[in-house]
C-alpha cells in the first residue's frame, strides 16, 4: 500500500472518531471492510494479501481505535482458519465474518445503553462533553422511550463535534443548555452528574478520552460530581496509555498580524480513579469494583476481550 | 452625435469599472445611471421605461425558487447520492457529478449550482487522493455549456429570450443539440488529457475502503438536515409546474417571467416560509446590475449610438449570412471570456435586431449564435463567467488555489472546442434552412 494511501485511511477513521465516536466508527469501518470486499477485482492467490494488508493499515492508525482494532485481530484470526480456496468462497468467508464482528459490537454497544439508561433519573441535570454514540442514543432513548424528565449541559467544543450531539438531542425535545466547554466552573453547582465516552481504556487504568476531557472531569471530581464512564470492553487495550498514539498535530495559524504554531492533541487521558461508576455490556461497576473489574479482564484476557 | 458623447464616456467608464473589477457592479451600473439622470442626459421616467421587466421578474422569480429549493435539502440529497453512485470510480465522478452539473445549470442557475456542486466534489475527490482542481475546473466549465441549453440556464439567455421573444421550448430545441454535443466533447477531451488519473479502483482494497468511509463522512457532512418531507414534497411540485408552464408557454401565453414569479409566490405562501430569510437569500445586488444596464444600453441606443456601432462595425462585413452569423458567435464568444456576458449581451442585442433588419436571416439563427457565444465564451478564461469565478472562490476557501493560467490551460481549449462545435451546428443550420 502507498503511504499516501495509508495516510487517506488513517485521516479518514481519525476523522469520523472524531465526529461519530469510537464505537460508531469502528461499524462504519467494518461495514466499509464489507461493502470494500464486495467491490475489489483481484485475483484468488492475491486475496488474503489484500485483506492482511488493509488490516495492518487499520490496526496502525493513529489514535489506536481499540475496538476496531480488536476486532480486525479477531477477523485475522478467523481467516487464517478459514479453508475456501476460490475467490469468491474468500470473500463469501470475509464477509459472513465481518458481519458477526459487526454484530458483536452492535450488541455490546446496545447492552451499554441498556445498563446506562438505568443511571438517568428523574430531574437529573446531566453534563455531557465527549461525543459518544452511547451516550447520545441513551440519552434519547431515556427522552423519547422512557418519557424521563432530565436536563442536559452540553459542553461545547468545536460545532462540528458539538453539531451532531446539540441536534440530535434538540430533535429529541430534550430541555438542554449550551456552554462552553471551560465555562463548566459558572455552572457545576447545577450538574449532578457527567457522562463521558471513551476512546479506550488502557492498560495502566487510563481513560483515552476526547480532548478536553481531562479538565472536565478534574472539575467535576473536585466538586464530588459522580463521573459515569460508558465504554463496551472492546475498548479495553492491553496496551498502556502512551502506546495509544494519541495524534499530535501542528498548525500554522494566523490571527491578525499574529503567526504561530498551534499544537493540538487529538484526545486527552483521565485516570481511571477518577470515574466513579463504570458502565460496560456487563453491567454497572461502581469505584470500588472498577479496579477488580478491569484486572479481572486482564489477567483472564476479558471474557468477552479478545486478542 | 454631441450629445452622444457623455453617455458613450459613462458606459465606457462602468465597462472599465466592471472589468477591473473597482466597485460593485450593482454600484458601477447605478452610479452610471445616476450621473446620466443628474447630467440631464435622461430623465427618470425615461430611464424607467428602459428596463426590462420581464427579465427582472424572470430572475426574482428563480432567484426564489431556487433559495427555496436550497433549503429544503433537495440539492444536498442530489449530490449526496450522486457521490454514491460513483462508488469512488474517478471516471464515474466526472460523468455523472457533470451529467447532474448540466442539468441543474440548464433549469436552475449556474451558480447555486457549483455551490452546491464544488465543496463535495472536493471532499469526494481531495479525500480519495486525486487532484481536486481538474474536478473544480470541469464541473465550472459544464455548468456554462448545460446552462446555454435553456432560457432559463443562463442570464445571457433570459436576457435574449425576452428581448427577441423567444420561448423555452425554442432555446430548448435549437441548443439542446449543440449543448449535449459540446458537453461530450468536453467530457473526452478531459478524460483523454487526463488519462492516468481516471484509473478505475476497483483492484485496490484499501482505496475502495477509503472510499466507502469517506462516502460516510461525506453523508454525515452534508446530509445531517433533518429533511421536512412535505416541504420538499411542495418545493418540487412547484417547480415541476415552472418547468411545465414554461414548456407550455405558447398554450398559456405567460410569459416566462410571469411564470417564475407567480410560482415564486406560490411557494411562499404553501410553504409558509420566514419570507425575510429567503429574501436575504435572492442576490439583489445582480438585479440591481441588470436593471442599471438596461437603462445604460437603452440610452445608448435612445441616442443612436448602437445604431451606428451596428452600422459601422458589424455591417461592414457584408450581407453574408453564414460570415454574419460566425462573426456574432466568435465575438460574442471571445468578448465574453474577457469581459462580463451580461452587459455585452444586452449591448449586442440591439445590434443583432439590425442586423436582421437588413440581412433577415431565418429560424432565429442570429440569436442562437448570439446565445451560444456569449454562454460558452465565458469558459475561455477563469473570469469569464459567475461560475468560473464563484467555483475558484469556493475551491480556495477548501484549501484548493488555482491560478488564472491553471484554469485557462484547460478552459481555453474546451471554450474553443465547443465554440467550433456550435460553428458547425449552425452552419449546418443555416444551410438547410437557407
Amino acid at each position: 500500500m502507498k503511504s499516501e494511501d495509508k495516510q487517506i485511511l488513517c485521516s479518514l477513521i481519525r476523522d469520523h472518531e472524531d465526529a461519530v465516536g469510537s464505537s460508531r466508527v469502528t461499524m462504519l469501518a467494518i461495514n466499509a471492510f464489507i461493502e470494500s470486499i464486495r467491490q475489489v477485482r483481484c485475483r484468488v492467490e492475491n486475496i488474503r494479501d489484500l485483506y492482511s494488508e488493509l488490516s495492518l493499515a487499520i490496526k496502525d492508525t493513529e489514535p489506536k481505535v481499540i475496538p476496531l482494532i480488536h476486532l480486525i485481530e479477531e477477523f485475522e484470526q478467523e481467516m487464517n482458519a478459514s479453508t475456501a480456496e476460490t475467490t469468491d468462497g474468500i470473500k463469501d468467508d470475509a464477509i459472513r465474518i465481518l458481519q458477526e464482528k459487526h454484530r458483536k459490537i452492535k450488541t455490546k454497544v446496545g447492552k451499554v445503553i441498556e445498563h446506562g439508561l438505568t443511571c438517568i433519573a428523574e430531574g437529573d441535570v446531566i453534563i455531557v462533553h465527549t461525543l459518544s454514540f452511547d451516550v447520545t442514543n441513551m440519552l434519547k432513548l431515556a427522552s423519547e422511550v422512557l418519557q424521563k424528565a432530565f436536563k442536559v449541559i452540553v459542553l461545547k467544543q468545536d460545532l462540528s463535534k458539538t453539531r451532531r450531539l446539540v441536534k440530535s438531542l434538540s430533535a429529541s425535545g430534550i430541555d438542554m443548555e449550551i456552554i462552553p466547554e471551560y465555562s463548566l466552573g459558572h455552572h457545576i453547582e447545577q450538574g449532578n452528574k457527567l457522562f463521558m465516552g471513551a476512546l479506550s481504556i488502557s492498560e495502566d487504568m487510563r481513560v483515552i478520552t476526547a480532548s478536553g476531557s481531562a479538565n472536565v472531569v478534574s472539575l467535576c471530581h473536585l466538586n464530588s460530581l459522580p463521573i459515569y464512564l460508558f465504554a463496551n470492553t472492546l475498548k479495553f487495550s492491553h496496551r498502556p496509555s502512551s502506546q495509544q498514539r494519541i495524534h499530535r498535530k501542528v498548525e500554522a495559524t494566523t490571527h491578525g498580524d499574529l503567526s504561530f504554531q498551534l499544537i493540538k492533541h487529538s484526545h486527552d487521558t483521565v485516570d481511571l480513579e477518577h470515574v466513579d461508576f463504570l458502565v460496560t455490556e456487563e453491567g454497572i461497576k461502581d469505584k470500588g469494583q472498577i479496579a477488580a473489574f478491569m484486572n479481572g479482564s486482564k489477567s483472564g484476557g476479558e471474557p468477552s476481550l479478545p486478542g | 452625435m454631441e450629445s452622444a458623447l457623455i453617455p458613450i464616456a459613462v458606459f465606457l467608464l462602468v465597462y472599465i469599472a466592471l472589468t477591473m473589477e473597482l466597485v460593485n457592479k450593482a454600484v458601477a451600473a447605478m452610479l452610471g445611471v445616476m450621473i446620466l439622470i443628474a447630467l440631464r442626459v435622461v430623465s427618470e421616467h425615461r430611464a424607467v421605461e428602459f428596463i426590462d421587466f420581464e427579465t427582472i421578474m424572470l430572475l426574482l422569480g428563480m432567484m426564489s425558487i431556487v433559495a427555496i429549493l436550497r433549503k429544503s435539502g433537495f440539492f444536498s440529497i442530489i449530490t449526496v447520492k450522486i457521490a454514491e453512485g460513483t462508488k469512488g470510480s474517478p471516471l464515474k465522478i466526472l460523468i455523472l457529478f457533470s451529467i447532474i452539473t448540466a442539468t441543474m445549470s440548464a433549469f436552475l442557475d449556474n451558480v447555486t449550482t457549483v455551490l452546491i456542486i464544488i465543496p463535495i466534489i472536493i471532499e469526494l475527490t481531495a479525500g480519495m487522493g486525486l487532484d481536486p482542481k481538474l474536478f473544480v475546473i470541469s464541473q465550472a466549465v459544464i455548468s456554462n455549456i448545460g446552462g446555454t441549453a435553456t432560457l432559463i440556464g443562463d442570464p445571457p439567455n433570459i436576457i435574449i429570450g425576452s428581448k427577441a421573444g423567444l420561448t423555452f421550448n425554442q432555446f430548448m430545441l435549437n441548443l439542446s443539440l449543440p449543448v449535449i454535443v459540446g458537453m461530450a466533447a468536453t467530457l473526452v477531451f478531459i478524460w483523454a488529457t487526463n488519462r492516468e488519473k481516471f484509473r478505475p479502483i476497483d483492484t485496490n482494497l484499501a482505496k475502495l475502503f477509503s472510499v466507502q468511509l469517506l462516502l460516510e463522512k461525506i453523508r454525515y457532512n452534508f446530509l445531517d438536515t433533518r429533511i421536512d418531507k412535505i416541504f420538499l414534497a411542495k418545493a418540487l411540485i412547484c417547480l415541476a409546474v415552472a418547468i411545465l408552464l414554461f414548456v407550455t408557454q405558447t398554450i398559456t401565453k405567460l410569459s416566462p417571467g410571469v411564470v417564475a414569479m407567480l410560482v415564486a409566490m406560490v411557494l411562499f405562501v404553501i410553504t409558509r416560509i420566514e419570507v425575510e430569510e429567503m429574501l436575504v437569500e435572492i442576490e439583489w445586488s445582480t438585479l440591481l446590475f441588470f436593471t442599471g444596464l438596461f437603462i445604460l444600453v437603452g440610452v445608448l441606443e435612445d441616442k443612436g449610438i448602437i445604431e451606428w456601432i451596428a452600422n459601422n462595425i458589424f455591417m461592414r462585413i457584408g450581407d453574408n449570412p453564414y460570415l454574419l452569423v460566425l462573426t456574432v458567435l466568435w465575438v460574442s464568444g471571445i468578448v465574453s471570456g474577457f469581459l462580463d456576458n451580461i452587459p455585452f449581451t444586452i449591448t449586442m442585442i440591439p445590434i443583432v435586431r439590425l442586423m436582421l433588419e437588413s440581412t433577415p436571416i431565418p429560424n432565429n439563427i442570429l440569436w442562437w449564435a448570439l446565445a451560444l457565444g456569449a454562454c460558452l465564451g465565458g469558459n475561455l478564461t477563469m473570469i469569464g463567467a459567475s461560475a468560473n469565478i464563484v467555483s475558484v472562490g469556493t475551491a480556495k476557501k477548501m484549501g484548493q488555489e488555482i491560478t488564472f493560467l491553471e484554469f485557462a490551460r484547460k478552459s481555453v481549449v474546451i471554450a474553443l472546442i465547443t465554440l467550433a462545435i456550435a460553428s458547425g451546428y449552425l452552419m449546418l443550420y443555416l444551410w438547410i434552412s437557407l
